[in-house]
């Protein structure tokens, strides 16, 4: 009888047989080598997400990892937030006056800015700060570890990195995410305003202008805030955490994944965006 | 999370391999490592080993980390073939180690490296834990807990400070990796004070070192010498022999 241990030997040597029996393999591994990696990514997604959501597995270095990364990614990305919101806020005004100005509708410039921002802007663009700022950290982090040994100190210890490592670091961003989403709703509703007053656009007090925006939204507006967030927030950390992990030794290593976390955290901002979009 | 439980240690093996074979995982064609002891309660073995890579693989054999192509690891009566991830983590929180090589987290202070393990595995209090950390650390020749980050001290400390990292806890068994690359001989005193406490409270240290003068030391009360060489352990005498 062949044991799995004589095909791997025949495999090993150079011989015709042992070439076409290489490439056989290779040619079935091929079609399932997508889907197994798709399915290994829901199956770990949602495992994190399950160990997570258990109080009793957040010890407590599990809290001090969540505390550190929500002040690196949230607290940290707190200036860029609002820089980016007081821009966009502005340049919403410009743009929605110009285009509506066209079509004669200007009074619908409160709806336009607290629907686009609150459904699609603020949220995306959050996310896509997150992604280039910290995403690619934790990528880069993980990754020396990874290469350096640290894993394998970690696992010595008890310690087991997909706990230590996973849990506390996809929460935080996912926290993060929602939280800075929620400053930067303000800020570029503000920057608006103040831009809006300054030019002369609106005659509205403050207060009727929060006032005009807020009504514009309805509960399944306010709502998509924190559900599109936490979910797009846990996916991209979690994006980020997995491919620090799958990182391999050699220059070429962490630079292989960097694109690949950066595409595919794109791909699943916008697909769950639009997903939840959709939905509510 | 899953653990195994503390369990008093009672005469018997602490670690064994068993005709065990492991390959390097990043170089599955070059480092091959045959290996075959006992380290009983009580027991001090000294492997001579002048490749980091071998010590680093022997280390991660004897933790499950790297589980091998032929042969049987045991832990405190435990093969690790047998344990789920959760279990294999709950029996490694009775291990202390220096690694040949990564051992610290380069984000966090050495002080925080030094009571991770403790702060995450144990309930113990973090005074408590933070007191014996500064008793370690002074006993291994350092002023106190370094606050530095890895990359800011000495490598000498660190060396001091990743010894006393692996005495934390009560652990069952030591592995020292090429502890005193830089501090011998003046570590070597409280080091061995250190592995005699282990070995009085019935666990086991397992030191691997390069330097002869300290394999030949007739004078080190060591239970088994063994050499690595060309992937080989060779068992050479101590004092069960």
């Amino acid at each position: 009888m062949t044991t799995p241990d004589a095909v791997e030997t025949d495999l090993t040597d150079d011989s015709e047989t042992s070439r076409l029996l290489r490439f056989l393999r290779w040619l079935g591994d091929r079609p399932f080598r997508g889907p197994r990696a798709f399915l290994a990514f829901i199956g770990g997604l949602t495992l994190t997400l399950a160990r997570g959501l258990r109080p009793s597995n957040w010890n407590r270095t599990l809290r001090a990892e969540f505390q550190l990364y929500c002040f690196q990614v949230g607290v940290k990305g707190l200036p860029a937030v609002v820089i980016v919101a007081v821009l966009i806020g502005v340049g919403m005004l410009v743009e929605g006056l110009y285009w509506l100005g066209l079509f004669g509708q200007r009074q619908l410039l409160g709806d336009l800015l607290a629907l686009a921002l609150i459904r699609e802007i603020a949220p995306t663009t959050v996310m896509l700060i997150v992604i280039g700022r910290s995403g690619s950290v934790m990528l880069d982090e993980i990754g020396q570890m990874v290469t350096g040994g640290q894993l394998r100190m970690l696992s010595s210890h008890g310690i087991d990195p997909l706990y230590y490592l996973l849990i506390p670091r996809t929460f935080a961003v996912a926290v993060s995410v929602f939280v800075l989403t929620m400053v930067f709703l303000p800020v570029a509703i503000i920057a608006g305003f103040l831009a809006a007053s300054a030019l002369g656009v609106t005659n509205l007090s403050a207060l009727d202008f929060a006032d005009e925006v807020l009504s514009a939204a309805g509960w399944a507006d306010y709502l998509l805030i924190p559900v599109k967030t936490l979910i797009t927030g846990y996916i991209i950390g979690f994006i980020s955490c997995v491919l620090g992990l799958e990182v391999q030794a050699g220059v070429h290593g962490i630079r292989r994944q960097l694109p690949k976390a950066f595409v595919l955290s794109l791909i699943a901002t916008f697909l769950v965006g639009g997903l939840t979009s959709v939905l509510l | 999370m899953p653990s195994i439980g503390t369990r008093a240690l009672g005469p018997g093996d602490v670690l064994s391999l068993e005709g065990v074979t492991v390959r390097e995982s990043e170089n599955p064609a070059g480092g091959v490592l045959n290996l075959d002891m006992r380290l009983a309660s009580g027991d001090l073995h000294l492997v001579f080993c002048t490749s980091r890579a071998h010590a680093s693989l022997l280390g991660d054999a004897c933790l499950g980390l790297t589980p091998p192509s032929s042969g049987k690891v045991r832990l405190l009566d435990r093969d690790w073939q047998d344990l789920d991830r959760g279990q294999a983590h709950g029996l490694r929180t009775h291990v202390g180690r220096v690694l040949a090589r990564g051992n610290w987290l380069e984000t966090r202070s050495v002080w925080e490296n030094i009571v991770l393990q403790q702060l995450h595995t144990t309930q113990r209090s973090g005074s408590a834990i933070n007191r014996e950390a500064g008793r370690l650390a002074r006993e291994f020749g350092l002023p106190g807990l370094p606050v530095d980050y890895p990359e800011a001290c000495l490598p000498a400390d660190l060396e001091r400070a990743a010894c006393a990292r692996a005495f934390m806890g009560r652990p069952a068994l030591v592995i020292l990796e090429h502890p005193m690359t830089l501090t011998y001989p003046e570590m070597l005193a409280p080091l061995m004070e250190a592995v005699q406490r282990v070995r009085n409270r019935g666990g086991a240290v397992l030191l691997i070192t390069s330097r002869t003068g300290l394999f030949d030391d007739a004078s080190m009360p060591v239970t088994q010498r063994h050499r690595i060489a060309g992937g080989l352990m060779v068992t050479q005498g101590g004092d069960r022999v």
